[in-house]
């Protein structure tokens, strides 16, 4: 006969297994918890294998205990063990990607970890499950990075003493020698560890994180390159620049501005299409006087093709396979997507191009702030925004010197630079470097806040019509254009009344009155684009952002729309955690100026969203209340449905989980008869909760239940050997007697039947 | 409530039987044969708390000769030495040497007759006798008989001239108990069964025993084995917690007191034919384990005992 562990030995190894799995989970994959489709099948599979060996294994300890392990279960084990090997080899074979060596053996150490955690009955076995999770937890210490783990490997710390402290006393006990813990160890082994959990809480990050940097490896790391490890990702840095002397350094050199890279124009360019010139021939005439002061809008001067942008292009070149070329993102985006990075802001439109503002200044101010981060200071700071949150951009094939950042820009850092005189406005809102690019592969940090739109309304804000900045609700010197936007835009707008709620509903209108249609161009000699793009209701996004800039304009909103890069959701690497941005994520868009000071973005091109405010949980459940109350209001017939179902529920509760008793009592009556009659005494002794027959606390069951109703007699007799003789002691009954007793106890004292009898009983007993 | 034999006894038969004879000796008192047969088994020794002539002798020598053992009985006064129970060494004239004579002590039952009347000096010497089965007589060791029971009786109305057992050597039995007056349809039948004995036996003889003193040791020693699961183990020690702290009682139970009281509950579990102890065998014997030995009123030893009980939950 084995010998039997006590229960608690058991279960602190399977929490150590749990625990190790977990810590390997979380160093295999990357944050978010993204997994891929291969994942879960491997874990589908590896959970159909672990499901039979844990029932044989339950079915087996429900009999005699043996000291051998049967060799079904050895071979369910090595067939776990084996299961990953054979996944990675299949999918090699089937062409897919391969996996590091280290990742399919850390999953065939996973899956015998669980393999052995099912089978820790057996004595021996628990050794090896120990064993197995303790390299688990070391691979994923070394593997893996962030704080789940390192809580995973406090936890593991403070279950394995307690586990290692528990094996040293069952053998000192097996061997007669009972001495004292030794609590010395203990104490000082207690201390050790809330010592490191202190240095790792409080102690000095930043300078360790410093120090992680001075290792002599430059290599990637596995969110760089899936099969890259251990590195801190400066390798590119350090190998290019033996060759591009730009590659390391701050400040732009020929070398840089001499880059193949693309620049914004170049992007749009490939993306729209080249600018087609408009071939007016133009003849100078006299006019009268008062037609000319009609003209008061002038049209950008600047010839500079980056200053302006043109809606009327050529269809763009066609994209071919380019070989392989290396990564071609060009920038790699870390946080939270959607995101709209601005890059360039326009201000004029002409009815075929848009034109760049000369900056006036900025609302804001750059000081520094802790190194090496800037921070941006505001005249007036609205408190319009909802919690901060940070973003890491990193430029990889792309050309600018305007930094691509979310709005509402708090905080930002550019590597190390800790210098203001490096940094400037383009234009309101959008940051640049000055008389420099920013370098390549530098990353940089930004933290900003979305704003949260309830606010808008809560504020009260001021919508009128502007006295200033005029050039913001300028519109294009084409009359019966305007006369069009301003019908459509009143049509949308509805009787929703003027403030964020009628913009809201004007971006609403054309988001769903249009559709998208990146190939779309207006023709060569179109010269009112807009006027095309209400016609034939499809366009690409920048018409989507002209027509509800205009149209916003109609009703006295000032707006700009706004050039630059969508991080989209659906470009998001999960093994990276990185999200990519292409050429084809430029993109076009709306923003509003709010209470005159906050440039607010709304987004009229359907396909894509706007970042949601990043709300803390005290928000996010009033928001969650204030819609079920909504939802209350809406629907009172189902409400007034559900409450009584609710009210019902909670009434019948005891019959309901009397009901769910009845259930759980047909998936054990499969079990062995011990747990069978101890499920029949927690029922009863549930089901007489409240009644007159509930019984004391002070009075066994197989006493106690017999003096209510001597038909249990026969089961108190099973119970009290259920209860209390020990395992080797067999039952003295079949298996079969047992299911019998127990199911006349579940099926016929139901909890009504046992508050009928016991009442009945009371009642016979009052005088 | 009875249960099926999981582990058969050796000789359940005699047992039974044993059973039986003391039942038609004791008309109407099963519970307390039960509880003498315990104590027997548990290897204890029983007090017997009652007025005179309700059957202790009786079932004392009942039992002597059912198990083919030696019966002895002192009856103790004031002026009982304890040279009177232990024995003495006298001076033989023909070998010209001590010798030593054996006391009543050394019978394998005996019954000491109000005990509380003998001087505290003789009851010490008994009751070390009772607690270490030996005694030493100028310096030279005599061990007692190994199944060694001694019954003990005590009369609980008259306390003139009597001297009060003290706790600690209260603590040397292991059950107190009162056989109480019989019922009148008992003591009816008991009147026509002693004229239907004259009538019919006229020399009556010894009875036949139904249980040797091997065998009665092979019961002890299986008793003694019999398995006490660690939660009823914990039930036991958390009772034995509950004693200490009780605002009624003065002197809680002792670390001894709760062996006893394990040994007894295995051997009700031991007579009801079940081969491992319950939580019920340990409330069962709780009253005459306890009133023993724990410091309470006598009014109220009932009732402590019930309430302590009471607030303890059993282990299910």
């Amino acid at each position: 006969m084995a010998v039997k562990l006590p229960r608690w030995q058991l279960v602190l190894t399977w929490l150590l297994v749990a625990l190790a799995v977990l810590a390997t989970e979380l160093a295999t994959i990357k944050p978010g918890f993204a997994y891929d489709t291969n994942r879960w099948l491997d874990w589908l599979i590896t959970l159909l294998l672990t499901a039979p060996l844990a029932i044989m294994v339950a079915r087996h300890q429900a009999g005699k205990s043996a000291t051998r392990v049967p060799p079904v279960l050895f071979i369910l084990t090595l067939s776990l063990f084996l299961l990953p090997v054979l996944m990675a080899l299949t999918g090699r074979l089937l062409g897919y990607q391969g996996l590091l060596l280290e990742i399919i053996l850390a999953a065939s150490l996973r899956n015998l970890a669980i393999a052995l955690a099912c089978l820790v009955h057996w004595p021996r076995l628990i050794y090896s499950a120990a064993m197995v999770s303790l390299f688990l937890m070391v691979f994923a210490l070394v593997q893996g990075e962030g704080k789940l783990i390192l809580a995973c490997l406090a936890l593991y710390s403070a279950l394995g003493c307690c586990w290692l402290l528990n094996w040293y006393w069952l053998h000192l006990v097996k061997q007669e020698h009972r001495c004292a813990a030794p609590w010395g160890a203990i104490g000082l082994l207690m201390l050790i560890l809330s010592g490191i959990l202190v240095m790792t809480l409080v102690g000095p990050a930043k300078a360790a994180q410093t120090l992680w940097g001075f290792l002599p490896s430059s290599g990637g790391r596995d969110d760089y390159d899936p099969f890259s490890r251990g590195g801190v990702n400066t390798g590119d840095e350090v190998i290019k620049g033996s060759q591009e002397s730009t590659s390391t350094g701050m400040t732009d050199s020929d070398f840089f501005l001499d880059s193949p890279d693309d620049a914004l124009y170049d992007v749009a360019h490939d993306l729209y299409g080249d600018v087609i010139k408009p071939r007016d021939w133009q003849r100078t005439i006299a006019l009268p006087a008062e037609k000319m002061l009609k003209k008061e809008i002038i049209p950008a001067e600047s010839l500079n093709a980056s200053k302006e942008f043109s809606l009327l292009r050529q269809p763009p070149p066609p994209t071919g396979e380019m070989g392989n070329q290396g990564p071609s993102a060009l920038l790699y985006v870390q946080g939270r997507v959607p995101v709209h990075l601005r890059l360039k802001a326009y201000e004029l439109f002409d009815g075929i191009i848009w034109s760049e503002p000369e900056y006036h200044g900025s609302t804001g101010d750059v000081h520094r702030d802790e190194a090496p981060w800037m921070k941006i200071s505001y005249y007036q700071w609205p408190e319009l925004f909802s919690q901060p949150e940070k973003h890491v951009i990193k430029i990889a094939r792309f050309k600018t010197d305007a930094l691509p950042f979310p709005p509402q820009i708090q905080r930002f850092r550019v590597g190390k630079i800790h210098d203001r005189t490096f940094f400037g406005w383009s234009q309101d809102g959008i940051l640049r470097m000055v008389e420099r690019n920013v370098p390549k592969g530098t990353l940089t940090e930004v933290e900003t806040a979305v704003v949260d739109v309830r606010l808008l309304e809560s504020k009260r804000l001021a919508w009128d019509k502007p006295t200033r900045l005029l050039n913001y609700v300028s519109l294009p010197g084409i009359d019966s254009l305007v006369e069009k936007l301003n019908a459509l835009a009143l049509r949308y707008a509805g009787e929703t009344p003027r403030g964020w709620k009628q913009i809201e509903a004007i971006v609403a209108g054309v988001r769903q009155d249009f559709q998208l249609n990146r190939k779309a161009q207006p023709p060569a000699d179109c010269r009112d684009v807009l006027s095309h793009f209400l016609e034939c209701r499809t366009g690409r996004d920048v018409d989507f952002a002209t027509l509800t800039a205009m149209l916003l304009r109609t009703q006295g909103y000032p707006c700009r729309v706004v050039s630059g890069f969508y991080g989209d959701p659906a470009h998001h690497d999960a093994n990276t955690d990185h999200t990519l941005i292409f050429k084809d994520d430029m993109h076009f868009w709306v923003e509003v100026l709010a209470g005159g000071k906050v440039w607010v973005p709304v987004e009229p091109t359907p396909g894509y969203q706007l970042a949601s405010p990043l709300y803390s949980w005290i928000d996010r459940l009033q928001q969650a209340a204030a819609a079920f109350w909504q939802w209350c209001l809406q629907h009172p017939l189902a409400m007034a449905l559900l409450l009584g179902l609710v009210l019902a529920a909670i009434i019948n509760r005891q019959e309901l989980l009397d009901r769910w008793y009845r259930l759980r009592w047909r998936w054990l009556t499969g079990q062995s008869p011990r747990e069978q009659l101890r499920f029949t005494q927690a029922l009863l002794d549930r089901r007489s909760r409240g009644t007159a027959w509930q019984r004391p606390c002070g009075i066994t069951p197989s006493l106690w239940y017999p003096q209510q109703c001597p038909e249990l007699d026969r089961w108190a007799a099973m119970f009290a050997w259920a209860g209390y003789a020990p395992p080797y002691v067999e039952c003295p009954w079949t298996v079969h007697e047992v299911t019998a007793t127990c199911d006349t106890i579940v099926q016929s004292y139901p909890r009504r039947q046992v508050r009928r009898l016991s009442s009945s009983q009371t009642s016979t007993l009052s005088p | 409530m009875s249960a099926p034999l999981n582990k058969a006894p050796v000789s359940l038969q005699s047992l039974d039987s044993l059973r039986h004879r003391l039942n038609s000796t004791l008309l109407g008192k099963p519970q307390v044969i039960e509880q003498v047969l315990a104590c027997l088994l548990a290897r204890g020794h029983l007090l017997l708390e009652d007025l005179p002539g309700l059957g202790k002798t009786t079932v004392a020598k009942t039992l002597a000769e059912s198990i083919g053992s030696t019966f002895a009985r002192v009856q103790c006064t004031p002026d009982l030495l304890p040279g009177d129970i232990t024995g003495f060494s006298i001076f033989n004239q023909q070998t010209r040497a001590f010798e030593f004579r054996q006391g009543p002590v050394f019978a394998d039952i005996l019954l000491a007759d109000e005990i509380n009347r003998a001087t505290p000096r003789t009851q010490s010497a008994l009751l070390e006798a009772m607690a270490e089965h030996q005694v030493t007589v100028d310096n030279v060791r005599y061990p007692l008989s190994k199944i060694s029971f001694v019954m003990a009786t005590q009369n609980p109305v008259e306390h003139h001239g009597t001297y009060h057992l003290p706790e600690a050597q209260l603590d040397r039995f292991a059950m107190k108990i009162t056989i109480g007056y019989p019922s009148p349809e008992h003591e009816a039948r008991m009147l026509a069964q002693a004229i239907e004995q004259a009538t019919t036996a006229e020399v009556p003889g010894a009875p036949k025993p139904l249980l040797t003193i091997n065998e009665l040791m092979q019961m002890q020693q299986q008793v003694a084995r019999l398995p006490v699961q660690a939660q009823v183990q914990q039930y036991l020690v958390a009772l034995g917690t509950a004693t200490r702290k009780h605002r009624q009682v003065t002197l809680g139970l002792s670390p001894r007191g709760l062996l006893q009281w394990q040994r007894v509950a295995q051997a009700r579990a031991f007579l009801l034919g079940r081969g491992f102890v319950t939580p019920d065998d340990i409330q069962d014997v709780a009253l005459p384990v306890l009133s023993v030995r724990l410091g309470i009123e006598p009014e109220a030893v009932k009732t402590v005992i019930r309430d302590i009980l009471d607030s303890v939950p059993v282990p299910v």
